[in-house]
């Protein structure tokens, strides 16, 4: 099965993920800030396979490498079917995360209008609760995957952000010494 | 006036002793309130002397630390509302640096006694604006432990007691990003209600542990 990955940050959901689930309100502050769409009306998600968590922690580090200042990452896991059961598009469009091989794995949500913000955030309100959906990265638990990565050769830590490089040589130096 | 007027020893002293940040017309305010203090004309500076006595001293040594007060101030009072404002229209989008931090690092760069104390007043003003209250946060922490200590620790300790869940969040974060034992033993401190603010608070004691390689 199927399943998508869209960044988010879950104090702006689980704020309101009560009123949500009590009362059926779509409340506008998570979806004005974390549902923010590009010129063509595309949302970024990223395919993923959730039977093997290296997947979930690869596309992880693939979003991490587009932010400019590294810090914790919750990312939520939607179910591919269920999006596609509400008629719900996706296509593939190239990601531009510095794992080469990942951006292959992007693709972009066509959110036509405000009908299909309506679906996406049922689904995304329906989870953002539940553990095994929402997943949260620390800071350092992300440092610690960028190194892997640079220790194995995969990435270059001359292609992160200045204040992303820095931190992740912080704990290098700290690992050698 | 210039400095070519100041013929005599003690007012050359005056202004080569006043700091660095202290403009010339400031300078120009010090001497004349010497005069002033002295009961003398401001004007008669060329024939003046203000002889080695101490009392003269201390009243050179009171007019210079209150015109840079009045100085340090005002820069203050500048960068505190530069601060509200610039707090109150960003979006501070979590994993970008805010613009709101790009204007402190730079106000830090300008003098960073000024803005320390600049964003502990924005705290103090604003302490009842979550809005406010979650941007200074998140400003603090992204400057290092030893650079923001103590005004970004005393905030973050302050807002402990904040009910909003985006907070006690930011809260967390700013003490993650400085990752060291100090940081530690405040967390250890704190307890949430809320079991993925809680989650995530265990998580980062975890990680800084780690990082210290110790335990408290």
């Amino acid at each position: 099965m199927c399943y998508l990955v869209r960044k988010i940050e879950r104090n702006k959901w689980s704020c309101f993920s009560e009123q949500y689930l009590q009362n059926n309100i779509i409340s506008s502050h998570p979806i004005t800030n974390d549902l923010k769409v590009d010129r063509n009306n595309g949302l970024s998600l990223w395919e993923v396979d959730i039977s093997n968590p290296t997947s979930i922690d690869n596309i992880a580090l693939a979003i991490a490498s587009t932010r400019s200042n590294l810090k914790n990452l919750d990312l939520l896991i939607l179910n591919k079917s269920s999006l596609d059961e509400k008629g719900l598009v996706m296509k593939p469009t190239p990601g531009n995360s510095v794992f080469v091989r990942l951006n292959e794995s992007h693709v972009d949500l066509t959110v036509i209008d405000i009908s299909d913000i309506e679906k996406i955030s049922r689904e995304m309100f329906e989870i953002v609760d539940d553990k095994e959906y929402c997943i949260r990265y620390t800071e350092n638990k992300l440092i610690r995957l960028f190194i892997d990565k640079i220790q194995a050769g995969e990435i270059s830590l001359d292609n992160l952000e200045e204040s992303i490089s820095k931190k992740i040589k912080k704990k290098m130096t700290r690992n050698m010494t | 006036m210039n400095r070519d007027d100041v013929g005599n020893t003690n007012e050359c002293f005056v202004l080569n002793t006043m700091q660095d940040e202290t403009s010339d017309s400031s300078k120009y305010i010090i001497i004349n309130k010497v005069f002033q203090l002295n009961n003398k004309e401001p004007n008669s500076v060329q024939n003046y002397d203000v002889g080695p006595d101490n009392s003269t001293m201390k009243l050179i040594n009171e007019a210079i630390i209150e015109e840079y007060e009045l100085t340090i101030n005002k820069l203050c009072y500048k960068f505190k509302n530069q601060l509200i404002r610039s707090i109150k229209n960003d979006e501070f989008e979590l994993g970008e640096i805010s613009s709101s931090s790009i204007i402190f690092s730079d106000m830090m760069r300008q003098n960073e006694n000024v803005a320390k104390r600049a964003i502990n007043e924005v705290f103090l003003d604003c302490f009842h604006d979550d809005n406010v209250v979650y941007g200074v946060l998140e400003i603090i922490s992204d400057i290092e432990y030893d650079v923001i200590y103590p005004n970004g620790q005393t905030i973050a300790l302050a807002v402990s007691a904040y009910s909003d869940d985006r907070i006690k969040e930011a809260l967390v974060r700013a003490f993650e990003n400085w990752c060291n034992v100090e940081s530690l033993r405040i967390l250890n401190t704190i307890k949430f209600t809320s079991s993925w603010l809680e989650s995530y608070r265990l998580d980062v004691i975890k990680d800084i542990e780690e990082f210290c390689d110790c335990a408290i």
